[in-house]
Order: structure tokens, then C-alpha cells, then sequence
């Protein structure tokens, strides 16, 4: 078709003429006089710009406007000159502000030309659309049946819509076209849209008639009808494709509500809510480009109106880092201009330009510098022009609509100045607190300050199903309302653009932030907002949550469907019409895609030291155990994951996946109890002890809710308890009761009744207090006991020698138990004929005690003792949800309590075996008791990741004092390790290649080599030797000197210390290597940089404090920023990929990182086990960018580096 | 798909706008097959030429996406000596996809950028660079293969060194690159995987791209630079998939124009593609079978569901880690057509089917299997329930993915 000549504008050659133009319709269209058509488009700068050249030409008598007639009183306002465009006309029902009419108006719009014009040249206007007051509640445009015309044709045109048809076909020909010209492929563009649409829907039929009727008045008369070119064929005298009405139709245009019920306003608008992207109704792509065409006269001026735009948006590329000259922005103009003469256009329009910039500027990526582009793209063509309205213009908008909306739903409005009102709100079943909480919640996100949701005190964690608000108007709600006024014109329309101005652009650059923004949506009732939400969820969004986030999601998704969301409801009867719909889950939203990302999110999870990823599986497990209906697949696959964490997974992920396969029920009882029990047994080495407090703690965390029915999964620790020696309780008993500190407070009372109901036998036997003073109530008991032991201490002072019954002051111990170790206690203990060794001291009771940090007066002294010591580190019976020594209170006494560290350590050493004292100490280190450092034998301490960790954990709670003997602990630690470390990694980084002659074709020829061996070849000739070479020696390409420059990224965010360490130590030994130089950032939301402390990683382990919020993004920039010579740069990222602000940042930041040319790594985990715990969706996404994931030990990374380097 | 081709070392002595020998080949240029077309074009184009060009940028669009059901009309001058053109002809579409993405390409070739294709593997890159210079220049020999082999001379030139060693130094003992024969006679060059060189390699195209002259210090003063003449320019095409081999530098990407070309969006084209491409390979190995409609629907529509992640009817899929390209789907219909001729029984083509699929997804990860298989089990299965014989069947067919 570009062979032919430049198609004219009203050549139809893409439309089927003959299908179209039945009884000459299009002449008809074309010649109408009465009225005289212009078929516009709301926002078409070639049709504004045509429109006074078109009315001038016609002189008309009057111009009619498709506007409802209630717009009558602002037209004025809008053609005065102190009106700055855009401005936007809105109308709605006072009863049912969701049914808004909405129309901007922007310079370019035909219709403000025509109201300019009419109004410079004094002719009458008039509105001749139907009244809002007549539409009808439902009038959604349903998707009727078409003729099949567009398909095709937007598939020639290549456009996704009928506006980018209109692009194409109207707006990139008006430069060379006439006003007229113009005009006539507007009301073609309509008629044609008419045509392919069947059946022309109630609403449109009832409007046109409308307009029909008001044009009746003007028969014979010079009118001209500015109406869509959708209309324009209903407005011939005979109109065309006119079905006679429907019945229906008909008999509801009566029903034709009071005119003062409609509520209109006219309210300054800006580029940005015009945009078609913004969510607000009836904009348009791109409002700068449009306005640029608009203000331009000739082609010459488009043309420079391009070259304008490209240059800023190359300005911004500028800004945002990227080097974008002129030379580039001249290529960008350059192109557009030649596709708009190879597509036959006189002058590029909006889509050449868009073509052109990313053809020239994005380099074909969607991150990096693609998002740049379209980052500037936005900024450049969507503007920041706002609107403006006369000063004295009548009050309206928002205002009015709220006073409304409370007076309306009954609740206290402005004249209740100062009075605060409490109400609950019965969401779910009344229709009329539902309207309630969709108001409030809309105020909500409004920020306006009236409504305030009373945190429920739930401590079961269960889904409220009423809700408690206070209500207050202020004088803050009045300035408030004033200053939303230009985000909306109703409530909803303004808490709807509120929420949508909060969400990126583009779906792609989404971040986990926006569920909480969806779910605020769905409050409010906006469903559209709600479906796009859901599609993201089940879509990226479940590519890049967190375990936790995903069960948020899914639950979120559980409530919906239930129609537990105020604005989301599932049946008509609660559903205040007025202000939502019923809301029906799509079938593809399901909870299962989630449920997926879920289970695959499992994988990452093998090395997982985090209780805050025992508390994510518990939701998992939780939220798996309401449903019914899993598919057999994922629930394959997530016992599939579970047995592999329970396997080789970290301690703690270990007892957390037991936990959870013993409630979904996929291990029995007697399993269970053989796994616990076996864990119990294994604590007798160091490493044991260890996983011993990791699983307990994960498994009692996931069982936890069971315990308070059912004691029956703890048999098997009990059996164990039970039968230890006590030397052997003891061994475990520090970390046990770690494990245990970890259920609630009311499991670990529900734990002890359990206890007790289970051995109440021996309760009530073993006690020696009880058994000695049967009679005694317990404060008498206390009472005797103190004095005891008050006369003991006494006695002791007095007669050091003197050996007193060891109930107040040994330990029953298994070598002393023969002489005076045959305690009362121990005898009478036989004698109730207890079954087990008269050595050991303390009942099963007592040991659960023990073990659930009580510190029960009728327990044995020794057990006690162990409590006491036990209660200085771990803080007495209190359970994970309360502060420690809460249980303290009214109790106190009877224990002295240790003043000082050392005499702590003493009994500590009496009471266990050393390596379990060591182990003890250094969790009290971890708490904080900072002189158990000085306990700690220095030369014995056998160096080890674990014990650099905690060491290094007190850095910054020391006194100056002590930070010299901890730097010596860590010193000769740290020494050790890197010794350890280099040796593993030198055989790794040695050897370089030099160059050498080589039979692969380089550019230069080794000249000597090739002579030498090719010397039998040669011959002598007439003028003198001459050599025909066989083979061809080359010179390798010359390796320039190794300056590599390595940079370490390092997340310190949260529990990456073996990494962070082992970081500290890698960087120490590759910063010595020869042309090597090192660069060390560390991050969590800001960026540290420690290259200057590099070889001495003590020093910069020391300073770095774990801890914060997770931005990879900002730590990669700062890596761009350190490179100097991209591809001779290694870019170590050490992160477990758990972003917390957004992954597309991340995800740009790499792309521009490998982009660069720089090598980079990223290291799930950078440690001896191999075992990594990161977040597999986000790293994937990572690789994906080109940056490999992997989970490497010091000598790996060694081999890794090497192999780059060499 | 538009295999690709050996690396192809021009002589010295060869011509690259020799006429295409008369012996069998398996896989002719562009401009050997089309070479009807081409003509007639040249004939009809009265169009504005880019200096260089044998084409106008309008008919070489056309050339490439076809002139649509009518036949274009060519003005037969009386007493022409094409008398032998016909006077008009339909033009074949040769490239599936947007008219916008050839018309962006053309444009591009006509500046002072080179034209880097971008995109998944098997999404005809290497075929529309193909059909760019032969339309353009009338030769789509000038290639060079990037790989990680590649050295400079490739780009460059290189020597005849017994001649070199003989003589000196000239233009007689010099050895052109296809980039040199393509700036010395102002053609259009393709350089294929060019993120497959090494950085050094790569980075030799920047002055050949902003100076157009290429340097031969070697040479005497007359001789010792050599200027493109108009009508030369670079088309690179490069994959996504295997980035990071050697990324290019940010210089070379600014002397290119990145355009990406992405897998067929319509489902009904792409069926159209796969059957004609699969039908001319079988047909150009001597088995002129058709293929079961509903056979390509299926192959098509899994396919596609896996390469989106997302179903026709909305449903997520796991991706599997492989490419699942076009080319690959025409290979798989080309082998099932093959197989039913060679083997002619009862057999039933669909019964292939998963095989093949296992075949192509199967690559790197055993991960993968496990992927197909839950597609088999969702929706698979729940196409089967809808209804669907031929999917009822494919669901049967479950045990042929977990044997192999």
C-alpha cells in the first residue's frame, strides 16, 4: 500500500468500503448540514486544532455539546480566560457517588475548542446530552457482538486498540491534512467503530435519542453538533444502523430523578491524573505529546516539538547516569523521521517517536537502561502541567459529597465539632455498617482524619468479625477534605486515585509493598483495582514474597472468597449497592500458584538459621491445615520438601519440618517421639548440644499450638528425661531449656499441668520438702526453708570446716554419691521406692521444671541450685511472648540471686561438665553479661566460625575496658582461621600464564617460531632464500598485568554472620595477593565501605554491625560506582537475595552491572556447609539478569576467582 | 527457522554476488530462493533509494512481509527488456511478525547505526538479518560467525603469509574479511552471535562503525586505508539466553540500534509458521507428507503455554528452564512427519508427541521433567476433562515422560 500515492485522509482503502457504506451512509455523514457533524474523540489535538477553522467556516446559529445539560452552569467558567486547561467536569448522583460522570478537558480537547470559540464569538451552547439524572444505575457497556471488523484492521494497523487506531489513522495524517479533511475521517473512524458493533447498547440508544429530541428545536436552523464520532450517525435525519428502541430501554428513560440530586463540580486537573495510566476515567496516552501537537502550527514546529522532547529525554538519561548525547538524541529524531516517510506520513507522530526512542536508546533491555529510557519517557511525555480555576469559583467537589455521604449513613458530621464517638461496626451482616467501614476505610486512605480503627486485643490470632471505630470530626478533617479536593471529585474517585497513584506504572515494577495496597483496596471496595491486584499475586508478585508474605497473600485470598472484606462482599444482602458490588473470586485467582512459590521457596531454605523462617512455615502449616482442598500434587510436592529439609537441612530447619510433617500428620506419634528422643541423645558432643537447641526450638515453635491439647508428642522426651542419669540431664540441660524457651506462655503452662497430670505420683512423692513437712501449705514451706538455709549459711561462715548435709551446699554428683552424698533426700527416695538409681537426684518432675525454667519451692536442692544458675542466663518460666522475669513478681526470695559473675561461674562449674559451662558463658556473653568474657579461657578456646560470631556479637555492647581482651580472643581466632583459610585457597590462586607462541590464528604472527620451524622448507631462488611455510606460529594475545579489581558487596542486614566473616577473611587474603586490589562495601539499607580496613579483617569485623533493612540495589550502585575498568572488575555479591525494597531496582541494578561488562558473582552463602538460605525466586530472577547464584565454600570462591583472573 | 550456517571463509578470488552454482543445496541463500521476487521488485520499486541500496526501504518492507492477497501491479514500459518479469506478482511473507519491527530494521540500516537483533533463540533472528541484506545488497553471503574462536582478522583482514613472506606487504597478499568485502563494495554485512567473540574482538567493529574506514597500516599510502562505500552496514544478532559470554562494551552498543524481536504473539500464525516451515522441510527431504491439523494445534498450544507460563485459559504454568522456540516446535512436526512416512503404521502421530516434548525440554535440568509433568497433571488433565478427545489421548500418554 506505500507504493501508492500518500493516501488522502478520507481514502477508506484500509476499511472495506462497500461494507461500510450502505446507502451511501458516509456521504450522508459527510454532507449532513443539519446539523452540521464533527464526530470528535475527547482528546485529539488535530481535531482541536481543525475546530475553529471548522466552526468559522460554518458561522453557526448554536453548538451543541454532548454534555449532560447539568453542566450548564460551569460552561462558562470553563471558556474564561484565568481557566487553565486541564480541568476536569464531573457529575454524579448525590446517592450513588460510584456512578460518576467524568470529563477533562484538556486544550487539545475538541471540545473546549468549540466551547472557546463558541463563547469568543457570543453563540448560544447548548448541552444536549442525556441528563446524568436519566442514566441508568447499571450502565456498564457490555461487550456486545461486533462484526469482526476491528480485529483485522488492528491487526493491519498493528495496534492494540481502537485509540491507537485512532493514532494511526487520524492524528499521525492531520499535518497533511485539511480541517475538512480531518473531520471526515473522524466521522468515518466513528462510523466504522458503529458499524462493527451489532447492537448498539440501552444507555447509547436512550442517549442518542435524547440528543435526537434536542435537536429537533433547532430544525431548519445553522447548528453545528460536536459530539463522538460514535454518535454522529444517530444524528442524521434518518438515522443510520437504528434499531427501533427496546422496551426496557424505553420505559426506564422515564425514570428520570429530581436534577438538583445530581451533585456536579468543576475541579483543576493535571497532566499526570490525564494520562490514560493514572486510573482516572477517559484520559489519554501522553497528554505532553498531545499538547506539544497542539501547540504546534506547521510540520516545522512538530518536527521541532520532537526534537524538543528527545533532547529532555536525553536530558534526564543524563541525569539518571546513563551517557546520552546529542548524538544519540539526533539518531532518535533522525529515525522517527524516516519511519513516518517509509509509512508514508508527512511528519512522525506519537508512535514513531516512542518506536524510535526505544530503538535507539534502550538497547534492547527491559532493566537497566530500558527502564531508564522509560523511566525519562514518562517523566518527558506525561508532564507535570496542572490546571487552575478562577478564583471565585462556587464550592464543590468533595466537600459537598462528604458532608453528604455522613449525613446520609447517619454519622456525626461537621456540627458535632469535638464530640468523639465509639462505634462498632457488625460488618459482615449488616448492610449498613458495611457502607460504614467502606466510608471510613476510603477516608483512610484519603488521610483524612475522622475515622479511627480500635486495634482489636485478639490474642488468638483469629480473624475479627466486627470492628471498633472511633469517630472525631475536626478542624484538621474540614482542611483536609479542602486539600484532597483535587484528587477527586467523589470520595471513591479520590481514595481510588490516592491508590493508584501508589502503584507503579508498570506491573513489572511492582514491590511486595503494594499488597498491603491491594488489600486496602479491597477494603474499600474498588474491584477493579482488586482484580488487577490478584493477577499480580498469583503472577510476579509470587515470584519475588517471602514465605510469610505468600501465606499473607493466600489468606488474603481465603478472605475474599469468604467475603470477610468490608468492600469485597459475597452476597447481594450485605451489599450496600450504593458503594460496591458483589464480589466473586475469579477461577484463576486461586490460592494455588501461591501455594507453589510457597513450597518452592522451601528449597532455599536448607541453611536457615532464622527463627523468623520457623514462624514463616508455621504460618505455611497453619494456613495448610485449614484447606481442604489441596491438589495432591503440591501437597506431594510440599512433603516432598519437608522430608529434604528434614534431612540435611540446618538443626533448625530440621525440627521445623519435623514439626510441621508430625501435624499434617505425615509422621506418626511413636516416629516423632524416636526422632526427639535421638535428638536428646546426641547431645553429648559440643556440635549435638548445638542442633540439640536449634530443632527443639524449631519443633516446639511449630508444635507449639498442639501442646495445649496434647501432651502426647513430647513422650518421647519425656521417656528420655526420665531415664538419664542426672550428670547426663545436666549435659543437655542448658540447650534443652534454650529449646524450650521458645513456646508461649500459656503452652508452658498447659506444658506443666500436663506434666504433672502425667507423673502426679511422683510429684507428690519426690519433693523433699513435701515429703518432710506433709502438712506445712507452701508459704509455710518457704518460710522454713529460709530459715534453714539462713541458719546454714550462718553455720557455714562460722565453721568453714564444718560439713554441712549437701542438701544446702553440694551438688549430688555420680562420684560422690557414696559417702555423704546419701542425702535425706536421695534415702527417702529409695525408700518411696522409686525404680530408678538412688544417684540420681532429680525427679522427672523436678527436670521438667527445670527444663521450662520454673523455680518451684518443692523442688530438690540441687535442683533448684541448677535453676537458679540456669534462671541468671534464661530468665525464670517465661515464655517467648513475655518479658523475661515477668514470672518473678510476687515470688521472689528464696533464691539469692548472684551478685557477681565469678560466683556464677563457680557454681556453673560445679553443676556441669566444663565444655557445657564454656557453652553456657558464652550464651551469657551473647546476653550481654559481658564479664563471663574474662572467664573464658583464651589459650583453650578452640577457634571456630561459631565462637568468632559471638565473640563478635559483643563488639559493640563492650566497655572500652574489655574490648581489648575481646579483640585478643578474636585476634587469635581470626589469625587462626585465615591461616586455616589460606592455605585452603593458595593452591588455587597460583600459577599465571605468561605469553607464548600458540597455533591459534591471532592478529600477530610469530615470525621467529614460524621461521624456525618451517626452516626445511626453505629454497634457495634466483634472488635469494625463500621460505614456504607450512605451519604458522602466532603470539597468544599479551596478558596485561593483573590489575583486577574485586569488589565485595556485602549484606549485613540479618543472619549472614558466617558469611559476613568468612567475607571479612576471603577479602583479607585475596587483598594480598600481588595486582590485586579490593574493595569492601557493606550494606543493609545504606552503604558502608570498609576497603580501607581490608587487610585487617578483625578491625573491619569489628565494626560491622549485622542488622537493618535489606537494599541490594543501593549496595550494587555503590559497586558501580567503584568500578573504574568494568571488565577487569569481579563484583562479589554476598546476600541471601531477601530484598526489602524493590526486586526491579535489584534486578536493574545487576543487568546495568553485567551490562557493564564487570564479572559477577552471587553468593547465596559464603561457608564451610554448603548449606545456603536465601530466597530461590529472587535469586533465579538474579541469574536470569545474568549474574550466576551459587552457594560456595572459601575454596571454591578461591577456584572461582582464579579462573576469571587467570 | 532459517538454519544457521557454516562459517563460510571467503577467498580473496571469490565473488559474493556469484551466481547460486547449479548444484543441490540444502538450505540456498535468500537471494537463490527469492530470486524471482527480487527481481521483480527491483523492477516495480519506484521508490527513493538510499544510496547503495538495490531496493527502496518501502519495497524491501514488502520484500520481507509480504504484499498481502493482491498482487502488486508493475507499469511495463513498452519495449522493456525485463520483458520476461511477469507484470505483476503476489510477494510472499517470508518473516512472521510486526510490519513495525521490519520498518524500524529498514530505517536503521538506512543511518549511520548498525542494526543489532536481540532475542530468544529461534525467533528468526539470523533469518530476517538473512532477508535484510539480501533484499538490501542482493547478498547475504557477507557473514561473519561469531564465536568464541573468533579473532580479529575475521572482522578485519588477515595475509597470505607465504605470499607475504615472499613479497611484502600488498594488497595482492592480503586476505579481505567479509567486513572488508562489505565496506569495499558498500554492502550490507551480518555478523551472527556476535556476544559470542571475545570483548576485544567485538570492540574492533567500533571504528569500522563510527569511521566507516578501516586502517591497513601495513599497506603503502595509496592503499593504506579503506573507505566503506555507501550502502555498507552492520546487521549483529546476538541471544538472550546465553548473555554474559562476552558482554559488549557500552561503546559498540551505542553504534548499534537495538531492536528485539520476540517469540509470535498469535497463537493461529504461529500454528500457520510451524506447518509451512515443517511441510517445506519435509518437502525438501523427499517426504511430502502433510501434518494432522490437531496434531500442530497441540504441539503449538503446549508450546506456547510452556514458553509463557501462563495458559490460554489463564492458568500458571511452571516454566521449564529450556527455550521453547519456534524452531523447536517446527523441528519436533518435522520429525513426527517424518517418522509416519518412514515408518508407515497404525501408529498414532499424537502417541510421539510427549516424547518429543521430553526431547526438547529436557536439556540441562532434571528438574524439567518434573515441570512437564505437573503441566501434564493440571492442565493437561483438566483439558481432558473438559472435553477434547486429542487431549484426553495426550493425557494417557502420561507414562511415556516418566519412562524415559
Amino acid at each position: 500500500m506505500q507504493h501508492n500515492e500518500t493516501s488522502s485522509m478520507t481514502d477508506a482503502a484500509q476499511m472495506p468500503p462497500e461494507q461500510l457504506n450502505t446507502d451511501g451512509v458516509i456521504d450522508r455523514l459527510y454532507d449532513c448540514s443539519m446539523p452540521f457533524l464533527i464526530g470528535v474523540r475527547h482528546h485529539s489535538a488535530a481535531l482541536a486544532k481543525s475546530m475553529d477553522q471548522l466552526l468559522d467556516a460554518r458561522s453557526p446559529e448554536a453548538v451543541l455539546l454532548e454534555l449532560p445539560p447539568e453542566f450548564e452552569s460551569w460552561i462558562p467558567w470553563l471558556a474564561q480566560s484565568e481557566t487553565v486547561a486541564p480541568v476536569a467536569l464531573a457529575g454524579c448522583p448525590r446517592h450513588a457517588t460510584s456512578q460518576l460522570s467524568f470529563y477533562p478537558f484538556a486544550d487539545f480537547s475538541p471540545e473546549l475548542a468549540a466551547i472557546r470559540w463558541a463563547v469568543r464569538h457570543d453563540v448560544p451552547i447548548e448541552l444536549i446530552d442525556l441528563p446524568i439524572a436519566a442514566r441508568n444505575s447499571d450502565s456498564q457497556r457490555q461487550d456486545s457482538e461486533s462484526h469482526g471488523l476491528m480485529q483485522p484492521l488492528l491487526r493491519n494497523a498493528e495496534c492494540q486498540d481502537s485509540g491507537q487506531l485512532w493514532d494511526r489513522q487520524i492524528e499521525a495524517r492531520a499535518p497533511h491534512s485539511t480541517a475538512e479533511q480531518i473531520r471526515k475521517a473522524a466521522l468515518l473512524f466513528g462510523w466504522m467503530l458503529r458499524w462493527n458493533q451489532k447492537k448498539v447498547s440501552g444507555d447509547d440508544q436512550r442517549r442518542e435519542q435524547f440528543m435526537r429530541s434536542c435537536l429537533a428545536k433547532y430544525e431548519g436552523r445553522n447548528v453545528v453538533a460536536v459530539i463522538g464520532s460514535f454518535h454522529a450517525a444517530a444524528l442524521l435525519p434518518e438515522p443510520a444502523l437504528w434499531a427501533p428502541i427496546d422496551d426496557d430501554v424505553n420505559g426506564a428513560s422515564l425514570a428520570v430523578s429530581d436534577e438538583r440530586e445530581i451533585a456536579t463540580a468543576l475541579i483543576p486537573y493535571s497532566f499526570d491524573q490525564l494520562d490514560e495510566r493514572s486510573g482516572y476515567p477517559a484520559g489519554v496516552r501522553d497528554p505532553m505529546w498531545h499538547q506539544a501537537v497542539w501547540e504546534s502550527s506547521s510540520t516545522e514546529q512538530q518536527q521541532h516539538a520532537i526534537a524538543d522532547l528527545t533532547v529532555s529525554i536525553c536530558r534526564h538519561m543524563r541525569a539518571a547516569g546513563h551517557p546520552m548525547n546529542a548524538a544519540e538524541a539526533q539518531e532518535v529524531v533522525r529515525v522517527a523521521k524516516d519511519l513516518a516517510i517509509v509509512r508514508s506520513y508527512k511528519v512522525a507522530g506519537r508512535q514513531e517517536l516512542l518506536e524510535a526512542l526505544q530503538l535507539c536508546l534502550s538497547q534492547g533491555q527491559v532493566y537497566g537502561i530500558g527502564k531508564a529510557v522509560a523511566a525519562a519517557m514518562q517523566t518527558v511525555l506525561v508532564g507535570n502541567r496542572f490546571g487552575c480555576l478562577p478564583d471565585h469559583i462556587p464550592r464543590c467537589g468533595l466537600e459537598p459529597v462528604i458532608d453528604d455521604l455522613l449525613q446520609r449513613y447517619n454519622l456525626p458530621a461537621a456540627d458535632t465539632i469535638g464530640q468523639q464517638k465509639r462505634m462498632r461496626l457488625d460488618r459482615l451482616r449488616k448492610r449498613l455498617d458495611r457502607a460504614r467501614e467502606i466510608i471510613f476505610q476510603q477516608l483512610g486512605v484519603c488521610q483524612i482524619p475522622y475515622a479511627t480503627a480500635q486495634t482489636p486485643d485478639s490474642t488468638t490470632g483469629r480473624e475479627n468479625l466486627t470492628s471498633v471505630w472511633t469517630l472525631e470530626w475536626t478542624n484538621a478533617t474540614a482542611a483536609t477534605i479542602a486539600l484532597s479536593a483535587s484528587k477527586g471529585v467523589t470520595l471513591e474517585q479520590a481514595a481510588r486515585g490516592i491508590l493508584t497513584s501508589r502503584l507503579p506504572c508498570d506491573t513489572a515494577d511492582y514491590s511486595i509493598a503494594e499488597l498491603t495496597t491491594f488489600e486496602t483496596a479491597a477494603e474499600c471496595g474498588f474491584h477493579d483495582l482488586v482484580q488487577l491486584g490478584l493477577t499480580w499475586i498469583t503472577g510476579s508478585f509470587a515470584v519475588v514474597a517471602s514465605l510469610s508474605e505468600l501465606v499473607q497473600a493466600m489468606t488474603f485470598l481465603d478472605r475474599l472468597t469468604a467475603g470477610h472484606i468490608a468492600g469485597m462482599p459475597n452476597d447481594l444482602s450485605s451489599c450496600p449497592v450504593e458503594l460496591c458490588q458483589v464480589f466473586q473470586l475469579p477461577d484463576h485467582a486461586g490460592t494455588r500458584p501461591l501455594l507453589q512459590a510457597a513450597i518452592a521457596l522451601l528449597d532455599g531454605y536448607m541453611g536457615s538459621e532464622d527463627n523468623a523462617d520457623v514462624r514463616g512455615l508455621l504460618d505455611l502449616v497453619l494456613w495448610y491445615q485449614q484447606q481442604d482442598d489441596i491438589h495432591p500434587i503440591d501437597a506431594g510436592r510440599l512433603l516432598f520438601s519437608l522430608r529434604q529439609l528434614q534431612e540435611d537441612a540446618s538443626p533448625l530447619m530440621q525440627g521445623a519440618a519435623t514439626g510441621a510433617l508430625l501435624v499434617l500428620e505425615q509422621l506418626d506419634q511413636p516416629d516423632f517421639h524416636q526422632q526427639t528422643s535421638s535428638w536428646l541423645d546426641a547431645a553429648v558432643s559440643l556440635s549435638g548440644r548445638q542442633q540439640l537447641a536449634g530443632r527443639l526450638q524449631a519443633t516446639l515453635q511449630i508444635i507449639g499450638p498442639r501442646l495445649m491439647s496434647d501432651f502426647g508428642d513430647l513422650h518421647g522426651i519425656d521417656e528420655r528425661l526420665e531415664d538419664y542419669s542426672d550428670r547426663r540431664f545436666l549435659q543437655a540441660l542448658p540447650e534443652t531449656r534454650k529449646g524450650f524457651r521458645m513456646l508461649t506462655k500459656h503452652q508452658k503452662q498447659n506444658l506443666r499441668q500436663h506434666v504433672n497430670d502425667r507423673h502426679a505420683n511422683q510429684a507428690s512423692q519426690n519433693s523433699p520438702m513435701l515429703r518432710n513437712q506433709p502438712f506445712y501449705s507452701a508459704a509455710e514451706q518457704q518460710i522454713l526453708y529460709e530459715a534453714d538455709q539462713a541458719a546454714a549459711n550462718a553455720l557455714k561462715k562460722l565453721m568453714p570446716s564444718m560439713k554441712l548435709l549437701e542438701d544446702f551446699t553440694t551438688i549430688p554428683d555420680d562420684d560422690n554419691d557414696g559417702g555423704d552424698g546419701d542425702d535425706a533426700a536421695s534415702k527417702s527416695a529409695a525408700k518411696a521406692g522409686q525404680s530408678k538409681a538412688s544417684k540420681d537426684d532429680l525427679s522427672i518432675v523436678d527436670r521438667w521444671r527445670l527444663i521450662l525454667g520454673d523455680n518451684a519451692p518443692e523442688m530438690s536442692r540441687a535442683a533448684c541450685r541448677a535453676a537458679v544458675a540456669l534462671d541468671e542466663l534464661y530468665g525464670r518460666g517465661c515464655g517467648i511472648d513475655e518479658p523475661a522475669g515477668a514470672a518473678l513478681g510476687g515470688r521472689g526470695g528464696q533464691e539469692q540471686g548472684f551478685p557477681n559473675t565469678r560466683e556464677w561461674n563457680e557454681e556453673l562449674s560445679q553443676l556441669f561438665p566444663d565444655d557445657v559451662r564454656e557453652e553456657v558463658l558464652g550464651d551469657s556473653l551473647l546476653q550481654g553479661r559481658n564479664a563471663a568474657l574474662n572467664l573464658l579461657d583464651h589459650d583453650q578456646v578452640r577457634p571456630s566460625i561459631e565462637l568468632l560470631e559471638q565473640v563478635l556479637s559483643l563488639s559493640g555492647s563492650l566497655p572500652e575496658k574489655q574490648t581489648e581482651t575481646l579483640r585478643k580472643l578474636a585476634k587469635r581466632i581470626t589469625d587462626q582461621l585465615a591461616k586455616e583459610l589460606a592455605t585452603k585457597m593458595a593452591p588455587a590462586l597460583t600459577g599465571l600464564t605468561t605469553p607464548r607462541p600458540t597455533r591459534r590464528r591471532t592478529s600477530k604472527l610469530n615470525l621467529k617460531k614460524t621461521v624456525l620451524s618451517n626452516l626445511h622448507t626453505a629454497r634457495m631462488t634466483s634472488d635469494g632464500p625463500r621460505l614456504a611455510p607450512e605451519q604458522f606460529y602466532f603470539q597468544q594475545p599479551a596478558k596485561r598485568s593483573l590489575d583486577w579489581h574485586i569488589i565485595y558487596v556485602l549484606d549485613i542486614s540479618g543472619s549472614m554472620e558466617p558469611s559476613v566473616i568468612y567475607s571479612a577473611l576471603t577479602a583479607a587474603i585475596f587483598a594480598g595477593l600481588p595486582a590485586v586490589s579490593v574493595s569492601f562495601l557493606a550494606f543493609n539499607t545504606d552503604v558502608i565501605d570498609f576497603t580501607g580496613t581490608v587487610d585487617d579483617p578483625l578491625q573491619m569485623l569489628l565494626e560491622v554491625n549485622v542488622g537493618g533493612g535489606t537494599s541490594i540495589a543501593t549496595g550494587l550502585q555503590a559497586a558501580r560506582e567503584k568500578m573504574s575498568v568494568p571488565s577487569r572488575t569481579i563484583v562479589l555479591l554476598i546476600t541471601d537475595f531477601e530484598e526489602g525494597m524493590s526486586v526491579p531496582a535489584v534486578l536493574n541494578q545487576v543487568q546495568a552491572l553485567t551490562d557493564s561488562g564487570a564479572k559477577a558473582l552471587g553468593l547465596a552463602a559464603l561457608s564451610d556447609d554448603g548449606k545456603p538460605r536465601y530466597h530461590t525466586g529472587i535469586a533465579a530472577q538474579v541469574a536470569a539478569c545474568g549474574m550466576p547464584v551459587a552457594a560456595l565454600s572459601p575454596g571454591q570462591l578461591a577456584r572461582w576467582v582464579g579462573e576469571q583472573i587467570r | 527457522m532459517a538454519k544457521k550456517k557454516a562459517v563460510k571463509k571467503i577467498a580473496a578470488t571469490t565473488k559474493p554476488s556469484a551466481p547460486a552454482s547449479s548444484t543441490a543445496r540444502q538450505s540456498p541463500p535468500a537471494e537463490a530462493r527469492y530470486s524471482a521476487e527480487l527481481a521483480f521488485l527491483e523492477a516495480f520499486d519506484s521508490g527513493m533509494k538510499p544510496a547503495g541500496w538495490k531496493l527502496s526501504p518501502s519495497a524491501v518492507v514488502t520484500f520481507i512481509c509480504g504484499s498481502g492477497k493482491d498482487k502488486l501491479k508493475r507499469k511495463v514500459a513498452k519495449g522493456s527488456d525485463q520483458s520476461d518479469l511477469p507484470s505483476s506478482m503476489a510477494i510472499s511473507e517470508k518473516f512472521v511478525g510486526n510490519r513495525a519491527i521490519v520498518e524500524r530494521c529498514v530505517v536503521t540500516l538506512a543511518g549511520e547505526r548498525g542494526l543489532l537483533l536481540v532475542g530468544e533463540p529461534g525467533t528468526a533472528k539470523s533469518m530476517l538479518s538473512e532477508l535484510l541484506s539480501a533484499a538490501i545488497s542482493g547478498t547475504s553471503e557477507l557473514t561473519i560467525q561469531g564465536t568464541a574462536g573468533s579473532t580479529e582478522d575475521q572482522f578485519r583482514y588477515s595475509w597470505n603469509y607465504g605470499q607475504l613472506l615472499a613479497s611484502g606487504p600488498s594488497s595482492e597478499a592480503l586476505v579481505p574479511s567479509s567486513m572488508f568485502l562489505g565496506m569495499q563494495q558498500g554492502k550490507i554485512v551480518r555478523c551472527e552471535e556476535v556476544t559470542r567473540c571475545l570483548p576485544e574482538v567485538q570492540d574492533s567493529l567500533i571504528s569500522l562503525l563510527s569511521e566507516r574506514r578501516l586502517m591497513i597500516p601495513e599497506l603503502a599510502d595509496q592503499d593504506h586505508s579503506l573507505f566503506a562505500v555507501p550502502g555498507f552496514n552492520v546487521i549483529a544478532t546476538a541471544n538472550l539466553r546465553d548473555k554474559g559470554v562476552s558482554e559488549m562494551s557500552a561503546a559498540l552498543k551505542r553504534r548499534f540500534n537495538f531492536e528485539v524481536i520476540a517469540p509470535i504473539s498469535e497463537h493461529d500464525r504461529e500454528v500457520e509458521l510451524v506447518k509451512r516451515q515443517s511441510e517445506a522441510l519435509l518437502a525438501g527431504s523427499g517426504v511430502p507428507t502433510s501434518i494432522d491439523d490437531g496434531l500442530l494445534d497441540i504441539l503449538v498450544t503446549t508450546f506456547r503455554d510452556l514458553r509463557d507460563g501462563r495458559t490460554i485459559e489463564g492458568w500458571s504454568v511452571e516454566k521449564p528452564g529450556t527455550v521453547m522456540s519456534t524452531a523447536e516446535a517446527v523441528a519436533i512436526a518435522a520429525s513426527i512427519g517424518r517418522q509416519t512416512a518412514y515408518f508407515p503404521s497404525d501408529i498414532d502421530p499424537l502417541s510421539l508427541l510427549p516424547g518429543h516434548l521430553l526431547g526438547v525440554v529436557l536439556k540441562d535440568e532434571e528438574a524439567d521433567r518434573g515441570r512437564l509433568l505437573a503441566y501434564w497433571d493440571s492442565v493437561i488433565q483438566r483439558r481432558a476433562k473438559s472435553g477434547g478427545r486429542t487431549w484426553k489421548r495426550l493425557a494417557e500418554l502420561r507414562n511415556v515422560l516418566e519412562e524415559s
